[in-house]
């Protein structure tokens, strides 16, 4: 199991592939899964090997919230981290019930991102 | 058509507005989220070569690219934006059923549930008098309900004929038997009734039957008889 800093999971491959080159330029590690069964997949593969999970709502074989809720159920610890250009209160309401560590709205900075993850590691330590 | 219903359509018919424009923002947003993140990543770059560290020249050429791209994008949206909000123009209009067919599965293509579709392209261009906006209303909710309980894999099949001088037939067909899920909802049966069209539902596909024209409809929303 290799660990890494930051899973991204979200369906704009651009957007996912273009944070992780931004984030690796900052000696930050990053796996990125397209869609949510594979983001499941890899958290179920590699169970507390990511410091934190960055999901997208808008994803194409299943909602977010799907998605946060059977990672929650394998790994309670993790910090999941809403990225959404398509959130609503609503939204924000059931991600918060279920666990999600914060709603962030797309676009969001690098600054912020690093931020979260250096809180992050510390929580971990 | 009374008055109860007219108002009730009105107000499902903001509502529709309101929740395809969300969409439509929700859409732009990821589009300037890649924007943001590709102008970042130049910005990086630029500070590498400040410092004197090399780079692959291939990748300023990649994020112009996907700039472009993406600007392109953000067009296409704006354009079925703007196609939609032109929709209420007209309370009744020959309206092309292929062509409404194609925008409400470009606008639905924002939503996350949405599914692979196909719309027959070999089929005749064939018009109804009717509201465009509630027509766009009707379809777009179907389209909704489909792909919410069509499997993501499954691709969405959708046909249009004339059924006999009178009517219409739109059939949306999908691979495995489905159940939908409380469809249609009271919403959707009052924008049926108050465009005169009826929907039928199979474990494998759906028909939506619409009159080529509407009187009571007609009257109501424009306050003339034909």
């Amino acid at each position: 199991m290799k660990h890494i800093d930051i899973l991204i999971i979200d369906d704009e491959i651009k957007f996912a592939d273009m944070l992780s080159r931004r984030l690796s330029l900052r000696g930050i590690t990053c796996q990125a899964c397209y869609d949510g069964q594979s983001g499941i997949q890899w958290v179920k593969e590699n169970p507390g090997a990511a410091t934190l999970i960055l999901l997208d709502l808008k994803l194409p074989d299943m909602y977010g919230t799907q998605v946060l809720a059977h990672i929650k159920e394998i790994d309670t610890s993790v910090p999941v981290f809403i990225i959404t250009g398509h959130g609503t209160r609503e939204d924000e309401k059931v991600c918060r019930d279920l666990g999600a560590a914060e709603f962030i709205h797309k676009p969001v900075s690098i600054e912020k991102i690093t931020t979260v993850l250096t809180h992050a590691r510390g929580e971990m330590q | 058509m009374n008055q109860h219903t007219i108002d009730l359509v009105n107000k499902q018919g903001l509502q529709f507005f309101g929740s395809v424009n969300a969409s439509i923002s929700h859409e732009l947003k990821n589009i300037f989220a890649i924007i943001s993140e590709t102008a970042g990543f130049l910005n990086d770059l630029t500070q590498l070569s400040k410092q004197g560290k090399k780079f692959e020249l291939s990748l300023l050429e990649n994020c112009s690219n996907s700039i472009a791209e993406e600007i392109e994008r953000g067009f296409d949206t704006i354009r079925q934006m703007n196609q939609f909000a032109h929709s209420v123009d007209h309370p009744i209009k020959e309206t092309s059923i292929p062509d409404t067919l194609t925008l409400a599965v470009k606008l639905t293509g924002f939503l996350s549930y949405t599914k692979k579709t196909q719309i027959d392209a070999s089929a005749a261009d064939i018009t109804v008098l009717t509201s465009p906006f509630l027509l766009q209303n009707l379809i777009y909710r179907t389209l909704c309900a489909v792909y919410k309980s069509m499997d993501t894999k499954d691709t969405l099949n959708i046909f249009f004929h004339e059924k006999d001088p009178d009517t219409v037939s739109l059939t949306f067909s999908w691979g495995s038997p489905l159940a939908l899920k409380e469809f249609p909802d009271q919403h959707t049966t009052d924008v049926a009734d108050a465009l005169g069209a009826v929907i039928s539902i199979s474990d494998n596909s759906l028909d939506l039957t619409v009159g080529r024209a509407n009187d009571s409809l007609s009257a109501a929303l424009t306050g003339k008889k034909r």
